[in-house]
């Protein structure tokens, strides 16, 4: 008897710790969105597809290899910090990869791809935007028939962590877009 | 049937009486009510009814992820969260349930730790739809894992420790940046270890128990083959003979009892590896590129380590006086048959296996005659008549001379086989 109290007692804390888990997430992107800072970067998105959350338009960055600041070489598949800047059009580029935290400017949390002479290849830590599964497919069509076009993504950044706010076609949202 | 029925609800009556005049104390008599109350569970048509339960738990789980994966645009971010901490809640009160008011039900827990598992990952998926999250695969299934865990130990449910099984082996493969980082699989693996420990202890060959040994054997080897395969070079015949020689061993010194032979999934995976390692060297084409030369340090290491682990299982088998030295020593011939390469060349090496392996076909045959044990000498018989059958393909015979084999062989079986179910049936006189 007196066992199966414990599990009771155990049980309710392990409740509270699920539910936690999940609202500790909801509150640590919900406040990027709220209070980060707010960027553009330029894309070329695809289409995949992942089994357990459902469709996702990828996309892909232009000049995602960037210089090494700092004597530290981060290794392969080992998380390094990108330093952000904005080029002439206002759009966010990655300006350099160090292996440790930034005191000072802004900067986000990426995974090292490669390590070269030319550089170092990072993965951003936004690289999808989820839509309802008929969408996906007509989202890529509607990429493909704007190519050319500009595309980007906006981005909200905080403390090195990334949320992605809304995806562009020619400056349009993309809802509003393929509804056009 | 119906009597034990009658009988079990009248004793079900009767406990909380004998408890109050102290003939029977609480825990004795909670033991005596989850014992039966699994019994019935675990009989014929309630059984079935078991299994529909839990099956249409797990599908309903299953079923909410899919839906929930459509990713309806409707939903602003706002209902969103109100819907996954419903769902999550909903399953928690499920599993509340079961625990409070059915703690001996097997339908109630299993079924209930399978919708909460299941329900607590389309929570966590959910989010990570939500704000778009890019594809952190590895800390989302550590995540998840680690809060399915608890329910495995809460609910004393298996099929929720299925699921965390097959969480980290997909941790494992597609969660892992690099590949130091999978050492860390032993821990998790190791996390179930309690639960484990506690089902043998209650039912070492319940339903429960046997599930699990398969299915952490399975991954033990998975993981073994996933981590190691990239160091393992010219000893590798040693280095899983070994491996399966320690699995047949635990199986000789802890899982030994006169129960049916597929739930000793311990002596089956070793022996069964042991015996098809054993035929396959007796070609002599596998000893062509050996040698006895660790092919790196960490091979060394292995090597060294397995070995000792299968010195202290034999140690154990010997205490116990039980003759499992034939396959448990096969790693030693193996080490035999690489020195003999080296020596004399790969004829001979093939010619160690092939002694050895008719040796033990021939010991089990003896053994299964002397104890009138069909499946002894029924695997005596499959393991010689499979050596001269596999020497018959090796080497050039016409087909009307191998086809003679063949028949004898079969004929050898059928004799063999009658003559001991005669024997059996006049010792049974």
């Amino acid at each position: 008897m007196k066992q199966i109290t414990w599990r009771k007692g155990l049980f309710v804390v392990l409740a509270i710790l699920q539910v936690s888990a999940a609202l500790y997430m909801v509150w640590r992107w919900e406040d990027i969105l709220q209070t980060g800072q707010s960027y553009r970067w330029q894309t070329a998105p695809v289409d995949p597809y992942d089994a357990l959350r459902g469709r996702y338009v990828r996309f892909s960055f232009k000049g995602n290899k960037v210089p090494l600041v700092g004597e530290a070489v981060p290794g392969v598949g080992q998380r390094a910090y990108a330093l952000i800047g904005r080029d002439e059009k206002g759009y966010a580029v990655l300006q350099g990869v160090q292996a440790e935290r930034p005191r000072k400017g802004e900067y986000v949390r990426v995974k090292v791809q490669q390590v070269s002479a030319a550089g170092v290849s990072v993965n951003l830590p936004f690289d999808r935007f989820y839509l309802e599964e008929s969408l996906a497919p007509e989202a890529e069509k509607a990429f493909r028939a704007a190519a050319g076009q500009e595309s980007s993504v906006a981005v909200r950044i905080k403390n090195g962590d990334a949320v992605v706010e809304e995806l562009y076609i020619e400056n349009i949202p993309l809802l509003d877009y393929l509804k056009r | 049937m119906d009597k034990d029925k009658k009988g079990i609800e009248w004793l079900f009556r009767q406990l909380p009486e004998w408890v109050e005049k102290g003939i029977l104390p609480q825990d004795r008599a909670d033991a005596l009510r989850a014992h039966y109350q699994r019994e019935e569970e675990g009989s014929g048509s309630s059984r079935l009814l078991t299994l529909f339960a839990i099956m249409g738990l797990a599908l309903i789980g299953l079923g909410v992820i899919l839906i929930l994966a459509h990713n309806w645009d409707q939903l602003s971010r706002m209902h969103r969260l109100v819907l996954l901490l419903g769902q999550l809640f909903g399953a928690q009160l499920f599993a509340a349930y079961a625990l409070w008011r059915k703690p001996d039900s097997i339908a109630w827990c299993e079924g209930s730790g399978v919708l909460l598992a299941l329900l607590l990952g389309a929570s966590l998926a959910l989010i990570g739809q939500t704000y778009h999250v890019a594809a952190e695969t590895g800390s989302f299934l550590l995540l998840w894992m680690l809060l399915v865990l608890p329910i495995v130990y809460l609910l004393r449910a298996v099929l929720p420790a299925l699921i965390y099984l097959a969480g980290i082996m997909a941790w494992l493969f597609v969660g892992v940046d690099y590949p130091g980082e999978k050492q860390w699989i032993w821990l998790l693996l190791a996390l179930l270890g309690p639960y484990y420990w506690q089902r043998l202890q209650t039912e070492r060959y319940g339903e429960q128990a046997v599930i699990l040994s398969w299915s952490l054997l399975l991954c033990a080897y998975v993981s073994f083959v996933e981590i190691f395969q990239r160091y393992i070079g010219e000893l590798d015949f040693l280095v899983y003979g070994t491996l399966f020689a320690a699995t047949y061993l635990i199986g000789r010194c802890w899982f030994d009892e006169e129960v049916s032979v597929w739930k000793k999934a311990h002596k089956l995976v070793g022996g069964g590896g042991v015996l098809a390692l054993s035929i396959a060297l007796t070609f002599q084409e596998f000893w062509h590129n050996e040698k006895w030369q660790a092919s790196g340090q960490e091979e060394q290491w292995l090597v060294g380590a397995l070995l000792l682990l299968l010195v202290g299982f034999l140690w154990q088998s010997f205490r116990k006086e039980r003759g499992a030295w034939a396959l448990g020593l096969q790693p030693l011939v193996v080490a035999g048959g690489l020195f003999l390469v080296q020596a004399c060349g790969s004829w001979a090496s093939a010619l160690l296996f092939n002694v050895y392996a008719l040796f033990i076909g021939i010991r089990a045959l003896v053994q299964g005659v002397k104890r009138n044990s069909f499946t002894r000498l029924n695997a005596g018989m499959l393991l010689v008549a499979g050596l001269i059958l596999v020497r018959f393909f090796d080497l050039n015979y016409s087909y009307v001379f191998r086809g003679s084999v063949f028949v004898s062989v079969g004929g050898a079986f059928l004799l063999v086989n009658a003559w001991l179910a005669r024997r059996k049936g006049k010792v049974m006189k």
